[in-house]
């Protein structure tokens, strides 16, 4: 089917996805009950109180519904289900619903239908969940299928379960399709005076404990029960295949026909009149046979009665009424339903839209051509049961395929092979795909007639649901894949304390001065009282093991902060006191700066505020620029940490989304104050040693595009004789390289600090996200170029704003739309509804290129 | 068949025409064209009116379409030809409302989207360069700090 295909689907897409929900075992992929909602309950295990899967997902959940409501509805919404009256009035105790007999049980016969209210559903699941450990949609749910109502409203056929329990575990017939006849026009209905032919038998099994959608129907045609088989004594089955007709052997020869599909043991009870005279004049009427392909001829053991009659599906009714196929709850309504039966008591009890009711002797029946004459009576003049045969001749397949129709019409599963599913249903390895058939209810909750089958329907999209109380279960969604671990947070770990060989001290610019100012008394007080530079020497390395005090000084650097420090102390050179007052460095080494802001789009987060429009760098303190994309960063947290390390005199930036490092970036914040000549001329080296480097490597890359005839080009000529082609593309990159190392090595605050301690300082120190926003080709006096909202209005209407989106033109309201693979379905003019020509249709869909405007 | 003539100013992407536009027709105006009529390009004959001669719209209730008046020629015998192209936004307009296609394009979005669109003129020089100061959020920068020089000498000697 395309079980109309919403819910259903593909079961074989997803049922390792249920598979993984329920914790199910995998089963082959051709279980029926491998794909939602036939996840395996154990019923057994509810209890009175039951908490245990029943409805484990929505699918089984509206299966609950659809059947207790007495309806089944493929694609309508939850709260849109079509329920039973009482249902639909959400004040109505739950307590007056579920009994036979009250209005819970009032089929929604009007034309107008009850929808379920919301919660009311919830309410009825609970109810059947707290307090009826079985489905209440079974209990005590009359299932008489007889043709007409009785004035006591009870089953008129024997053989028939009317409080069908799932403790049944083999399937049973819970429904049964009767055509049927009466004797009279106003005659009461009673149970010795019916037809039985043709039968459409429903079995419901719950020995796999589905749930409700373990309603099978079952075509099986029927034989009948031996109470009124005068014939033989002996029940009479029928077993029908696709490809044959089985008759037990306790069959006479003489019905054994050529070409039956269809066989069907009629009893009519022959009675007196109502007034107790005989008459020899009974009708039969109203006989469910297959339609104009199909002839029912009946033939008597007197041969006797043969007529062709008209089987009209039921599903015909449905799909041309304004009313819809019940399940569940047969409650004659109506008055006079003993001798002026204006309510149809056949399958559904489901009345019929005849002025003032349908008469006994006019309108439809349900499911029934009504033959009002022409029909062979019954001339045999003898009281009491009377026993026929009938076939229904044609074509094997034509015949079955009507009965598939008419079992589609119920909207159920069903099967039309009786062998595997109603006589060896509990036999899990029969039932298969190719086996099970569901009728398709439509849209407007009308069936007619159409099924699928199982094996139609591995490829069909699967159905999400879209009620208001639907779980997140999306059918639609592929089996979960495993899936990476994601993280969303850079973990900054502690530094502890660090180890030197050195000793550090924190101290101000007085201290400075005056550790210049004690060098010099140093190095006069150890040489107070002799001239012997050797003597000198030898005292410097014991004193500062280095044969000059100034060497004890490994750096002297000043940074842009408070450094952390800890106890006071004076500054000791090697065994030398000086005396200067100094702190104590605490031992961890770093130091730790954050920025932090929300980055907000500018155009409203269109296409404007994305590279290649936008562009955007960072500048941090120190560590210089860095550019970012801002799809990276725009609705989101840019943070930065800023980590300072005082042993090496750099800082890192760590530039985050959010809490996410995405990027990284280095620089140099110290600015080395030069103690030595030495250092001086070497911080001045790594500048120069820099600037030169990106000088030659631009020369070369330029001379490389003028042929290769500069020193660089000819060198590495000379170098790569077999290349003999200096790249470039590979001198542009060592220029870039270069640059960089220029940029990143000998950072600007560095540099400046080198020379100017003071002025490399004035430089922003704060992180800066530039924006380099586009601008509008309009040019506004007095303001730079840019759009407005007149602007952007009149490309709106002129133009339209590009987007992509799916649906149908309307769905914009009003101006421009422009839109592409239009679906030209349906394309009628406007008053009279003529189509459109082919040579209009182009024009149509050039239209629609172009722009139409609402 | 009859036809009503309108004189519309409307944007011919419009799907109605007709609401803002001037009815120049009382009644239909009936046609008895002797020669034939083509379905998308048809040639009206009717009687010269100078009130018509503004018409550039019209209905023909024969082929319940509407039409653009392309051109008009005044014939002999004060007759007065209606040339018309088939305006087929306005003849099938409420079944390209209810068209399912892929909107690319919409004006009611009132504002550019992710989409990227080429259309939207932007200037390729100029930008907008302005920036986000990154507010600090913990301790910051001091370049007047007083300790804010770090010696570091050797050690390990001890002092004697």
């Amino acid at each position: 089917m395309t079980v109309d295909t919403s819910i259903w689907g593909s079961p074989y897409t997803e049922y390792d996805t249920m598979n993984a929900r329920t914790g199910a075992a995998d089963l082959d992929d051709t279980d029926f009950e491998d794909f939602p909602p036939f996840v395996k309950n154990d019923m057994s295990a509810l209890g009175t109180n039951p908490t245990g899967g029943r409805i484990v997902n929505e699918a089984l959940y509206i299966g609950y519904l659809n059947a207790s409501h007495g309806f089944w509805d493929f694609n309508h919404p939850l709260d849109q289900t079509i329920c039973y009256t009482a249902l639909a009035n959400p004040d109505l105790p739950l307590n007056d619903i579920g009994a036979v007999g009250t209005d819970a049980f009032a089929e929604p016969i009007s034309d107008s239908y009850n929808f379920l209210p919301p919660k009311r559903d919830e309410a009825w699941l609970y109810k059947q969940k707290k307090n009826d450990p079985q489905p209440i949609c079974f209990i005590n749910c009359y299932s008489y299928m007889h043709d007409r109502p009785t004035t006591t409203g009870t089953s008129q056929l024997t053989g028939i379960l009317y409080n069908p329990m799932y403790s049944n575990s083999y399937p049973t017939r819970f429904l049964y399709y009767v055509g049927g006849g009466y004797d009279s026009a106003n005659a009461g209905y009673d149970t010795n005076t019916h037809l039985n032919n043709v039968n459409i038998n429903l079995y419901m099994s719950y020995w796999r404990d589905f749930g409700i959608r373990s309603l099978f129907g079952v075509i099986m045609v029927y034989y009948f029960d031996g109470t009124y088989d005068t014939k033989t004594g002996l029940p009479q089955n029928i077993e029908v295949t696709p490809q044959s007709l089985h008759w037990y052997e306790s069959q006479t020869e003489l019905w054994r026909h050529g070409h039956p599909i269809i066989s069907a043991y009629l009893d009519v009870y022959i009675r007196s009149n109502t007034d107790g005279t005989y008459s020899n004049s009974r009708r039969v009427d109203q006989c469910f046979i297959p339609d104009t392909t199909c002839n029912l001829r009946f033939n008597d053991s007197w041969g006797t009665i043969s007529e062709k009659h008209v089987w009209q599906p039921i599903s015909n009714y449905y799909k041309n009424s304004k009313n819809y196929m019940p399940l569940f709850g047969h409650a004659p309504a109506g008055s006079g339903v003993t001798n002026t039966p204006n309510v149809i008591a056949s399958i559904g009890n489901q009345k019929l839209d005849g002025t003032g009711g349908v008469s006994s002797t006019s309108g439809i029946l349900l499911g029934t051509k009504y033959v009002n004459s022409g029909f062979k009576t019954d001339t045999t003049s003898t009281v009491g049961l009377r026993s026929f045969w009938c076939e229904l001749e044609g074509d094997i397949e034509d015949n079955l395929e009507m009965l598939r129709k008419t079992a589609a019409g119920y909207g159920l599963f069903f099967s039309d092979d009786v062998y595997d599913l109603a006589d060896a249903g509990r036999d899990e390895d029969r039932w298969t795909d190719e086996k099970m058939c569901l009728g398709v209810i439509k849209s407007n909750g009308y069936t007619d007639g159409t099924y699928t089958k199982g094996s139609g329907n591995t490829a069909a999209p699967n159905y999400i649901w879209k009620t208001a109380s639907q779980s997140n279960y999306d059918p639609s969604r592929p089996p979960p894949s495993p899936e990476n671990t994601y993280n969303t947070q850079t973990v900054f770990n502690s530094i502890g304390d660090l180890a030197t060989m050195t000793k550090r001290y924190v101290i101000n610019a007085s201290a400075v001065q005056q550790l210049a100012a004690s060098l010099w008394s140093i190095s006069s007080a150890l040489s107070d009282g002799g001239t012997d530079f050797t003597d000198l020497t030898d005292k410097y390395i014991d004193m500062f093991l280095t044969n000059n005090p100034i060497d004890a000084i490994v750096s002297l650097q000043r940074y842009p902060m408070s450094i952390p420090k800890v106890s006071s102390t004076t500054i000791k050179l090697g065994k030398t006191d000086t005396g200067i007052a100094a702190y104590e460095m605490e031992k961890t080494a770093y130091f730790y700066l954050f920025y932090g802001s929300t980055i907000n789009p500018k155009f409203g987060d269109s296409f404007l505020d994305y590279e290649p429009y936008t562009k955007m760098e960072l500048y941090i303190p120190f560590c210089g620029t860095i550019q970012l994309n801002p799809a990276d960063i725009i609705g989101r947290t840019l943070n930065v940490q800023l980590v300072v390390d005082f042993t090496t005199g750099t800082a890192t930036g760590f530039i985050m989304s959010d809490d996410l490092v995405i990027e990284t970036v280095n620089g140099n914040i110290a600015i080395d104050i030069p103690v030595t000549g030495t250092q001086a001329v070497t911080v001045a080296s790594q500048l120069n040693n820099a600037i030169a480097n990106k000088a030659n490597r631009t020369l070369e890359s330029q001379s490389a595009s003028l042929g290769n005839v500069s020193i660089g080009g000819l060198m590495r000529i000379v170098k790569d004789p077999i290349k003999m082609i200096y790249s470039y593309q590979e001198a542009r990159n060592e220029e870039e390289r270069a640059e960089y190392d220029l940029q990143h090595q000998n950072a600007p605050i560095h540099i400046i600090g080198s020379a100017s301690a003071v002025g490399g300082w004035a430089i922003d120190l704060q992180c800066r996200l530039i924006i380099y926003y586009p601008s509008g080709d309009v040019i506004i006096t007095g303001q730079p170029p840019q759009w407005n909202d007149v602007q952007l209005a009149r490309y709106g209407r002129t133009t339209g704003f590009a987007c992509c989106i799916e649906g149908q033109i309307s769905s914009m309201n009003s101006g421009l739309v422009v839109g592409t693979a239009p679906d030209l379905n349906g394309m009628v003019t406007n008053v009279h509804g003529y189509a459109a020509t082919a040579a209009e249709l182009d024009l149509l869909r050039a239209a629609i290129a172009e722009g139409v405007i609402i | 068949m009859t036809i009503t003539l309108y004189s519309t100013a409307t944007d011919p992407r419009k799907l109605d025409k007709t609401t803002n536009a001037t009815l120049l027709t009382v009644t239909p105006i009936t046609i008895e064209n002797t020669d034939r009529i083509d379905l998308l390009s048809p040639v009206f004959e009717i009687a010269m009116n100078t009130n018509y001669m503004t018409a550039n719209y019209l209905y023909c209730d024969t082929y319940d379409r509407y039409y653009y008046i392309t051109t008009n020629k005044i014939n002999t015998a004060q007759r007065l030809e209606l040339h018309c192209e088939i305006d087929v936004r306005q003849s099938f307009a409420a079944a390209i409302l209810a068209t399912e296609c892929t909107i690319i394009r919409a004006e009611n979005i009132a504002q550019p989207t992710r989409i990227i669109d080429k259309n939207l003129p932007v200037n390729p020089t100029s930008k907008i360069v302005t920036s986000i100061v990154l507010p600090e959020t913990s301790q910051s920068f001091d370049t007047d700090a007083e300790y804010s020089y770090l010696l570091t000498v050797v050690g390990g000697a001890p002092i004697p």
